[in-house]
């Protein structure tokens, strides 16, 4: 099964990018991590833009979604929210509403901060967001506060956080498995 | 529905989840009747819970339609929690209350012909 990895953060270093590929190394054998890197490649949302062709970078994150089993959106906060940019990709992705790639897709949220709250209320509003477009939001908020304590050159290090992550994969996974057609296989 | 957008969200996971549950089914265990009363006990299953309910409403007496087919007719009611099935979707509005209640009233207009 493949699990889509988006990060809500644009910088080259993000800790959100970090907390994604810790997620890849957690994950159990039999789900592959692919991380969709084209977030700053997608216009602002227009409705008049909203028409077939899509934009290419949209055409290609809905392709990228409708593929995948699950997504994981890793998101800073940015003024107690999630980004924009993050918000304008899942809004073209929202389009049209009951037939859009996440409808029914299993999906967690994951968040990393350099303040001690670890974007709490930014993955709260994108759990309330990502239910509008119609996906099956597993789990709570995965909370990493204080990343630069919690990260070193191998990734995320720190052994509590890490069997949380772990178990917070594990509740997705399990989603996936029950929406998979071959769920009795997998 | 109208509003395509709202009847989307609807049959979304945060609401009803259709690709899961793509059917609301009632099954009536008990029927009494006391002149134009009418009560009715039974299972109801929404997004799959399944949880005992009682309707209340009237009967009309047998009377012949248009058709010439004898008709009987029924209007049923009851109150149910939604969050009993599952069904949690809120959000509060700038005030502070909630935009959504969380009981909800059920009716259910029957009629009856004979075959």
């Amino acid at each position: 099964m493949e699990l889509l990895g988006i990060s809500g953060s644009l910088r080259r270093g993000s800790y959100n990018a970090l907390l994604l590929r810790a997620a890849g190394e957690l994950l159990p054998a039999g789900v592959e991590l692919v991380v969709w890197d084209g977030l700053k490649d997608v216009p602002p949302y227009d409705e008049d833009d909203d028409v077939e062709p899509a934009p290419p970078a949209v055409a290609a994150l809905r392709r990228a979604v409708a593929a995948a089993d699950g997504m994981l959106v890793a998101t800073p906060e940015y003024n107690h929210s999630l980004p924009g940019q993050l918000k304008n990709a899942l809004d073209w992705l929202s389009r049209p509403l009951a037939t859009n790639a996440a409808r029914n897709k299993p999906v967690a949220v994951v968040g990393a901060s350099t303040g001690a709250f670890g974007a709490v209320w930014a993955q709260a509003e994108l759990r309330k967001v990502l239910g509008a477009l119609g996906a099956r939001v597993v789990g709570g908020e995965f909370p990493c506060g204080r990343a630069p304590e919690r990260f070193d050159a191998h990734g995320l290090v720190d052994p509590e956080l890490r069997a949380r992550l772990a178990a917070h994969l594990d509740e997705l996974v399990a989603e996936m498995r029950a929406s998979a057609p071959t769920a009795a296989a997998a | 529905m109208k509003d395509e957008n709202l009847a989307a969200h609807l049959q979304s996971p945060e609401f009803f989840d259709a690709e899961r549950h793509p059917e609301l089914t009632f099954v009536s265990s008990d029927v009494v009747r006391d002149g134009e009363e009418l009560r009715v006990r039974g299972d109801l299953a929404i997004k799959g819970a399944t949880r005992p309910v009682e309707l209340a409403g009237t009967i009309t007496e047998p009377l012949t339609d248009a058709f010439g087919k004898t008709r009987v007719g029924a209007v049923l009611s009851t109150t149910i929690d939604r969050t009993e099935f599952g069904i949690e979707w809120n959000m509060p509005l700038p005030g502070g209350e909630q935009a959504l209640p969380n009981e909800v009233r059920l009716t259910a207009e029957l009629f009856f012909v004979q075959a």
